[in-house]
């Protein structure tokens, strides 16, 4: 065995690039389709995972997948569609009767391009979300960060973060709000770890439905207003462009309106069996608050089963692109043969065995195909592994 | 061919079919998820955002439990407070319309965790608002305008102070039902001292009636108080000793419109400062007590009563001066 693969590898070596092109052949044959495949699988094993632990989301009429894709993924999208939301209240029709748990979710927003994600504590507990640095969420106008959120922008605890506008040029829209980080959540692999997550009453303030005053007659705003014939006027270069939420403006913060009716981009509903279940999906049928029921799984087979026909047609062709390089490779080997036949003729004359002289091929072509396999199944692996965050992040960006 | 070459060229393979075969795990399943969510480890800690639900609720429990609020109740708790108030099992307050805790709408909480004591018990005719003449201010599209201010002192109202007991009692035996007949017992003992307290205010509200005085408020807070005797007292609208200004203008109308119809008597709900005492000067007055901080001496239902009785007293000292000045 040792002589046999001896030979086998001194072979290669001396006819080093004929190997390496057989190598080459049989891997890029099989790299597309493997890496492909790989990628799919992935992407399904990264969006069913987290639909599947999201049984039903309730939300605004509409498409059911851009619904998913929004309380599951943060996602943005475009159009009007977007700035769909529905009443706190619809939080309280989900908990009657007990029927199941609800935990809303307000994602209208963004700060530094990271969608703002405005819930309460249980959302923390279903996603299993633990706290890696500083401490949880305690008052209004602090903000946690998902691990990816806080490397790529370099916060720790006790930094500040601004929200983006959400117009650039609509200086008369939301303010955008300076927010303190209270803590880093620790990585969980998932497109938590892109959120910046805060109470639902700050997004409430971002989105201008409360605010603060200030008490410009203090004489500590001596230096911010101009007291004239018994009027007082901010100076315009003092005017910050953004709320912030401190210590001594925190008690001037209110809400106009009742909280209950203030919008939330959709609920995620956990209810307490399949019965359950179905009771809260019969509340929701030709309901006329344009409310929606739907479960994030269907939604996101749909959404797989137009993905699956497409990699179907694909691997149709692949399946015939490695039937021909099959061939081609059966060609070169016997065109290997054939010149090898007085190598072949020597070794019997030097008296091998017609058994050993057919291993000595067989070990060539076993190796080649081996080296060829790991290559394939290495950059496929690694391809995979990279993409699982790219995909959850691309589908928290829309797709974009 | 030798088994270890055998062994390496089958790994490859191996990790093929393995790859191959590999499926999206399974999420948990939402029963599961549903308990996880639901399960409340009970931690026997009680909240609350006043000193009468502190007390109510403490002699509810018994010293088995611990029942806390945060030292100020008027200011937002600090961070470490914050954390205890998310770590307590539940955390009783007045609720809307007789909001006490300003602070609340500022800080995280668990809204499941929020229990109201007025929403259910309480009716629409319960409440009392008054407009707050503070804060004077204008944005978005309403103009210039101040906000309404609801008065949240409820529990100087013994009726008012007993229904907020019973929530806090339901409450109390839904969440802990293995000491829930030992609840009810201790509500007998706190409903019964609270309706005695209800007795003194119909004697009181009599007495007002036979002595012909009205009722003037240093600030709106004792509304809750008046309205147990059947009045709807005015009040100065003063807060804080710098709207003394406001307050004496306000004061010298008040008691213009007093004089004609028997006699006034104003009543405190602190010390007054010097300055206000000379606003006052000649006219009786007597010092209330909010009830919003704990008396080692005193429970709650005993501090409900006493006003009444501290009322009563003021009554009959004003009609001995009235008496003696003619």
């Amino acid at each position: 065995m040792k002589g046999l693969l001896y030979l086998t590898f001194n072979y290669i070596l001396y006819h080093r690039w004929k190997t390496a092109v057989m190598i080459a052949c049989l891997f890029l044959t099989a790299i597309l389709p493997v890496t492909i495949s790989g990628l799919i699988r992935s992407f399904e094993k990264s969006i069913y995972t987290r639909s599947e632990m999201t049984p039903v989301v309730i939300g605004p009429e509409g498409s059911a997948l851009d619904l998913t894709l929004r309380a599951l993924y943060f996602n943005r999208g475009s159009g009007e569609d977007r700035l769909k939301t529905i009443s706190m209240s619809e939080q309280e029709e989900v908990l009657r009767d007990g029927l199941a748990i609800a935990i809303p979710i307000h994602c209208l927003y963004e700060a530094k391009q990271f969608p703002i994600v405005a819930t309460t504590g249980d959302y923390f507990r279903f996603r299993n979300l633990k706290i890696a640095q500083g401490e949880p969420l305690a008052i209004l106008g602090e903000c946690l960060l998902g691990a990816d959120c806080a490397g790529e922008l370099g916060l720790v605890p006790g930094d500040q973060l601004l929200s983006d506008r959400p117009k650039l040029l609509d200086l008369a829209g939301d303010y955008p709000l300076k927010m303190t980080v209270a803590g880093v959540l620790a990585k969980n692999g998932s497109p938590d770890d892109k959120g910046v997550f805060v109470d639902l009453k700050t997004a409430w303030i971002i989105q201008g439905l409360g605010h603060g005053h200030q008490d410009l007659q203090s004489p500590e705003q001596d230096e911010n207003v101009v007291r004239q014939d018994g009027q007082i006027k901010a100076l315009p270069s003092k005017v910050v462009p953004y709320t912030e939420i401190t210590e001594s403006n925190i008690e001037s913060f209110h809400f106009h309106g009742d909280t209950s009716s203030f919008p939330v981009s959709a609920i995620i509903a956990v209810p307490k069996d399949i019965k359950s279940q179905t009771l809260l999906e019969a509340r929701y049928q030709n309901n006329d608050r344009g409310v929606q029921f739907v479960r994030p799984v269907e939604s996101i087979k749909e959404m797989m089963s137009v993905l699956l026909r497409v990699r179907q047609f694909f691997m149709i062709n692949t399946i015939l692109i490695a039937v021909s390089t099959l061939l081609l490779t059966a060609l070169v080997l016997l065109l290997s043969l054939k010149l090898r036949h007085g190598e072949r003729e020597t070794m019997f004359k030097l008296g091998c065995r017609g058994g050993t002289i057919i291993a000595l091929q067989v070990m060539e072509m076993l190796i080649v195909g081996v080296v060829a396999t790991v290559l394939v199944l290495a950059v496929s692996w690694f391809g995979s592994s990279l993409a699982g965050s790219y995909f959850d992040s691309w589908i928290t960006r829309g797709g974009s | 061919m030798s088994s270890r070459s055998l062994i390496i060229l089958a790994l490859p393979l191996i990790f093929c079919l393995g790859w191959g075969c590999e499926r999206p795990t399974d999420g948990p399943e939402s029963v599961s998820v549903f308990q996880q969510l639901q399960d409340k480890t009970q931690s026997r800690k009680i909240a609350a955002t006043s000193y009468p639900l502190v007390a109510m609720a403490g002699s509810i429990t018994g010293e088995e439990y611990e029942v806390w609020m945060p030292a100020k109740a008027d200011k937002i708790p600090s961070a470490e407070e914050i954390r205890r108030l998310q770590s307590s099992d539940v955390l009783l307050t007045n609720g809307p319309g007789t909001a006490y805790a300003t602070w609340l709408p500022m800080v995280t909480l668990d809204r499941k965790k929020i229990f109201e004591t007025t929403t259910h018990s309480f009716e629409l005719t319960d409440f009392i608002q008054v407009r707050e003449h503070k804060i004077v201010h204008s944005h978005g599209g309403e103009g210039e305008h101040s906000h309404f201010w609801m008065v949240p002192h409820c529990w100087l109202n013994p009726r008012l102070a007993l229904l907020q007991g019973k929530e806090v009692c339901d409450k109390l035996c839904e969440m802990y039902p293995e000491d829930a007949d030992s609840f009810r017992a201790n509500f007998e003992v706190l409903e019964s001292s609270l309706k005695e307290a209800s007795k003194a205010a119909d004697a009181c509200k009599d007495l007002l009636k036979a002595k012909k005085t009205s009722l003037l408020l240093s600030d709106p807070r004792l509304k809750h108080f008046a309205r147990a005797l059947g009045a709807e007292a005015d009040c100065l609208l003063w807060f804080e000793p710098e709207e003394l200004q406001l307050a004496k203008e306000h004061l010298q109308e008040k008691i213009a419109q007093k004089k004609t119809d028997g006699q006034s008597l104003l009543l405190w709900a602190r010390d007054p400062t010097s300055d206000e005492c000379d606003l006052v000067s000649g006219l009786k007055w007597v010092q209330l007590d909010l009830i919003e901080s704990p008396d080692s001496q005193k429970g709650i239902s005993r501090r409900v009563k006493d006003n009444f009785k501290l009322l009563v007293e003021g009554v009959k000292a004003s009609v001995e001066i009235k008496d003696g000045s003619q």
